[in-house]
């Protein structure tokens, strides 16, 4: 074992009451956060909903209700991202030019140099593995056995699992806010700066372990993903019929399921160097520091795809639904996801082209970049050509759709000027390359906003507000515009990613306009919470009956609004793409199974919340270097999982008569009626409703 | 699953197993390693013994892959045989090209001149 | 058609299958496939690492590929682990003729001879560690050592896995879930020893060279 600085003893490892920081801005969040906690923990407490936290959550194997807590997680660390955007927007306006005035010890600005560090590393790693990764892997839960008429996915309890892994990863993150520090590295980690030598604290160890949690937890869900959709398909429902969502989560999975592999070993080779005093990365004893951004990126670059081809497939399932015309190109598009996902395996040098490999490395990497162009390009045409002549519905998910498809022009566009590597070499490390990146990953935010938008009404039986939303929407693109706009032109200036103080004054104008742009984020944020609130309050007149949006096109539309825990009463059979088109055209719409029979569905289980507390204590023991937590964590984990082998009933039947009941009641749930039978469904408002 | 009238044992993956395909996986594994054993002892007997030893190795996990693992295009197996076409690829482009960025990267920053 | 209620004839029309069943086994062994796939990739990045930092200069002047392979040893290595595949495929075959103790003879052996792999690696890395080579020497050392290890590590879990399975098929007999699972520790163990093909190949092999 490395020897560490500073007190360290066999108890606590090396933990102290100096490792809380005392530092007014974390103060505030902690005393934010305290407040939220006393108050949730208090309604659960007197409110006597811990047994019903315990029954329908924390020990749930429903594939709806685990794609509802990674979503809810996601928004929380979306959330914390978020905040953390405008404080760096904030200091760089505050910092700009000798003469700019410093606050709370800064010289400049209000933040110490170490803490904006650990501010943009903490964006960075949040935003796509906490907040993009969880919100998509979320979605693709909820909807890929709905439209592939399963009754739930491959390994329910493998499901929850990934799910509480996830959730392991994102409170570790959390807690280095109070507790220690956090990276101050990057979100890429770069070495040798990740090294003991340089970085002796225990932020790295945080970025470490809670990364390397939750993408044990992302790899296993991805397997079980694509097991559901190779495996779990109803009758009918042949490649050629499969959703396009279906098809990018089946693509996106593959590569999800092969890269994040190579990402744990990237960090568990760091790892070893921070923690057995090896030499992968170091600078001497013939150790390699390119290597360590080799491994990263053979992940990173197709994790860029992971999080963009789901958001492809949300904004082929909406603009059919709102255009009320089959997508353009089925076969097409198909094809091009799994194009984009090949392709995205060859082309990860492009992230260190400055490296200094030689022309026919750089070459390979740069034509292979701009290969990825063809099969989006084909991508774009297909939605255009789906719009064109229909009868387009400008409703909340479809802006959101239209949005996704100008910011995709947008990035696709500077990304093929970044696959050149002369000008790469030239704008590299720039902030243009930052502006570039966050609107690619806007694409990822506005079909993820979209779709929950989309489905919303589809798991809870309701839909969100529309005026809101729009609001929400043109708030929110305002912004976009007003931040990226101008962090492009001083990217051209010369501007460099990660200053916590901007030397040149001339760039002052484009800061302050960023900052106004970060307002109105600000705003639109206002506005989806409001939007939430309001929807949730008037949730009896936004009801809705199975199809929510009167011209969905795909088999989920087909079983009821919220969808019970056991998704279809009988296996639909499907005979077309389109299959609710299909039953439509056929008047068969509303026709439902005349006999039921029993449903075999799998038990709740408090076990993979069990293991996901071990992940918990092990992350914490292998920050703080506590090694008997570690050892008794790692051991409970593994004796957990055997002792579950050896539980043999895990299954149990819904008898017909009561699937005959669930149906009957939820059939009822029209808007018409204002009735509130969520009986089965996602039942989130329902013990409010009984208490009232 | 407590309600079941089937036999597990009567399912395709296990009707697959076969004990001559075992045997013969084994001899011609055991054989080949002992040729790569010999060469690597003997680089006399190749004109590029390293070349010789990847193909052998290539040879014997292609012999484990179909003899052990089946992998073929019946009905039981179609999958096992597309996930591992679909990821093997990047299992030869993540090395492949991880090796030859270096390679390129030493030479250019005559890394390969300290070998000596 | 369609009844004023909604309702219709199941059989009539084909919308719905009753009674529609999905195949549990080879969901599950798919299932471990891919998580095998994956599994692999660990091996592709531990590869990668090895082939960019088994140079010379990686070494930092301290010991090579050649004093630290010991061929015969090795060889030892790749019989036990054959051996234990071929146990393992006995075990197969034993179930496949609904033979219990034959499935736990084979489990049992293919357990024995891959204690044996893992006995003479250990020695093997317990002779190097007395000659004062550790990972913590060089880069070169921390590559070959994190490569061999880490299959080490797997074989150390399968038989872990094993020996847990033995106990299941002893008390359980032939379910469902114990079928999969030596389905599945099947796929498991015939990747190992595929991979350690390759190391032995590029790394034993190739520092004898």
């Amino acid at each position: 074992m490395v020897n560490v600085q500073g007190p360290w003893s066999p108890l606590i490892g090396r933990l102290s009451l100096g490792a809380i920081p005392d530092n007014p801005i974390i103060a505030g969040a902690f005393l934010f956060s305290a407040v939220l906690g006393v108050v949730i923990l208090g309604y659960l407490t007197f409110g006597h909903k811990w047994g019903y936290l315990w029954r329908e959550w924390l020990t749930t194997v429903d594939h709806k209700k685990i794609g509802v807590m990674y979503i809810l997680i996601g928004l929380v660390m979306l959330f914390r991202g978020f905040i953390d955007a405008v404080m760096m927007r904030t200091q760089q306006v505050l910092a700009d030019g000798p003469h700019s005035p410093g606050f709370l010890g800064a010289a400049h600005g209000y933040l110490l140099p170490y803490h904006f560090d650990q501010i943009y590393s903490a964006h960075g790693t949040i935003m796509i593995l906490f907040a993009a990764t969880p919100i998509l892997v979320g979605l693709m839960n909820i909807i890929v056995p709905l439209q592939i008429g399963a009754r739930d996915m491959a390994f329910p309890y493998l499901n929850a699992l990934g799910l509480w892994l996830t959730a392991v990863g994102a409170a570790l993150i959390m807690l280095s806010l109070f507790l220690g520090d956090f990276s101050h590295a990057g979100w890429v980690g770069l070495t040798p700066l990740t090294e003991m030598a340089y970085s002796p604290g225990v932020g790295v160890d945080y970025w470490i372990w809670a990364i390397q949690i939750a993408s044990v937890g992302t790899t296993l869900g991805a397997a079980n993903l694509i097991a559901t959709i190779i495996k779990m398909r109803a009758p009918g429902m042949t490649w050629s019929r499969l959703p396009i969502f279906t098809w990018t989560s089946l693509s996106t999975n593959i590569i999800a399921l092969t890269s994040f592999p190579v990402l744990g070993v990237a960090l568990g080779l760091l790892g070893a160097d921070r923690y057995f005093g090896t030499h992968f990365f170091t600078a001497g004893l013939g150790g390699n520091l390119m290597l360590y951004a080799d491994l990263f990126w053979i992940w990173g670059h197709p994790e860029v795809y992971f999080v963009i081809l789901p958001a492809f497939g949300m904004m082929s399932e909406i603009i059919p639904t709102f255009a009320e015309k089959p997508l353009f190109g089925y076969a097409t598009m198909v094809a091009a996801s799994f194009a984009i996902a090949g392709v995205s395996w060859s082309v990860w040098l492009h992230h260190f082209f400055t490296m200094g490999a030689g022309p026919s490395v750089n070459t390979f990497f740069s034509i292979a970049t701009m290969i990825v162009g063809i099969p989006t390009g084909v991508k774009v045409f297909n939605w255009a050509f789906t719009v064109y002549h229909g009868r387009s519905r400008f409703e909340t998910p479809m802006l959101w759709a239209v949005g996704a498809l100008f910011m995709l022009l947008l990035g696709g566009l500077t990304g093929m000027m970044l696959a050149m590597p002369p000008i790469n070499y030239s704008v590299h490390n720039s902030v243009f390359v930052v502006a570039h990146f966050h609107t690619m990953l806007m694409v990822v935010i506005y079909g993820i906003m979209g779709a929950v938008a989309y489905w919303f009404p589809k798991v809870f039986g309701f839909k969100l507000d529309e005026p809101l939303g729009k609001r929400f929407f043109w708030f929110f693109t305002a912004g976009t515009i007003m931040v990226f706009i101008p962090m492009y032109t001083s990217g051209f200036m010369g501007m460099t990613r990660r200053l916590d103080y901007i030397a040149n004054p001339a760039l002052l104008p484009f800061e302050i306009a960023e900052e106004i742009g970060i307002g109105l984020y600000v705003v639109s944020v206002y506005y989806f919470v409001r939007q939430l609130f309001v929807s949730v309050r008037d949730r009896a007149s936004h009801r809705v009956g199975a199809d929510a949006w009167g011209s969905a096109r795909t088999l989920e539309w087909l079983t009821p609004s919220p969808v019970p825990f056991y998704n279809y009463a009988v296996t639909p059979r499907v005979h077309a793409r389109d299959e609710l088109v299909w039953r439509r055209e056929q008047g068969l719409e509303a026709a439902t199974a005349a006999h039921y029979e029993d449903i075999l569905m799998p038990k709740n289980t408090p076990v993979p919340l069990v293991i996901g507390a071990f992940a918990m204590t092990l992350g914490f023991g292998l920050v703080w270097r506590i090694w008997w937590l570690t050892d008794a964590s790692f051991l409970g984990i593994i004796l957990t999982v055997i002792a579950r082998s050896f539980v043999r009933d895990t299954d149990y039947v819904v008898r017909a008569g009561e699937v005959r009941k669930i149906e009957q009641g939820l059939r009822g749930n029209t808007p018409g009626t204002g009735g509130d039978g969520t009986q089965g469904g996602v039942g989130v408002w329902r013990p409010q409703e009984s208490g009232s | 699953m407590a309600h079941d009238d089937h036999d597990p044992l009567n399912h395709p993956e296990v009707r697959v197993a076969s004990g001559r395909a075992y045997a013969a996986a084994f001899l011609i594994a055991m054989a080949l390693m002992t040729v790569s054993l010999y060469v690597a002892r003997h680089p006399a007997v190749a004109p590029h013994p390293m070349l010789v030893l990847s193909g052998v190795a290539a040879f014997v996990v292609a012999v484990q892959l179909l003899l052990l693992l089946k992998l073929d295009f019946s009905s039981t197996q179609i999958w096992t045989s597309v996930t591992f076409a679909l990821a093997f690829p990047l299992f030869v482009i993540a090395v492949g090209l991880s090796l030859w960025m270096f390679h390129s990267l030493d030479a250019r920053t005559m890394l390969m001149g300290l070998m000596r | 058609m369609a009844t004023p209620s909604g309702g219709m004839d199941v059989a009539a029309d084909g919308l719905w299958e009753a009674h529609y069943h999905h195949d549990a086994i080879a969901t599950r062994t798919l299932g471990f496939w891919l998580y095998m796939l994956s599994d692999a990739m660990i091996f592709a990045g531990l590869f990668a690492a090895y082939g960019v930092l088994s140079h010379h200069y990686n070494a930092a002047g301290g010991p090579t590929l050649h004093t630290l392979v010991q061929p015969l040893s090795a060889y030892g290595e790749t019989l036990a682990v054959f051996a234990s595949v071929l146990a393992y495929g006995g075990a197969m075959v034993a179930l496949k003729n609904h033979s219990r103790t034959g499935v736990l003879f084979g489990l049992g052996a293919a357990f024995i001879l891959g204690a044996v792999f893992l006995g003479l690696e250990l020695r093997d890395f317990a002779q190097l560690f007395q000659a004062g080579i550790y990972p913590q020497d060089s880069g070169y050392l921390s590559a070959f050592f994190a490569l061999v290890m880490t299959h080490g590590l797997h074989m150390v879990f399968g038989l872990l896995w094993m020996a847990v399975l033995f106990v299941q098929v002893a008390t359980q007999g032939f379910t469902d879930k114990t079928v999969y699972r030596l389905l599945n520790l099947k796929l498991f163990w015939h990747f190992q020893a595929i991979l350690w093909v390759l190391i032995f190949t590029f790394v034993d092999m190739r520092g004898v060279l």
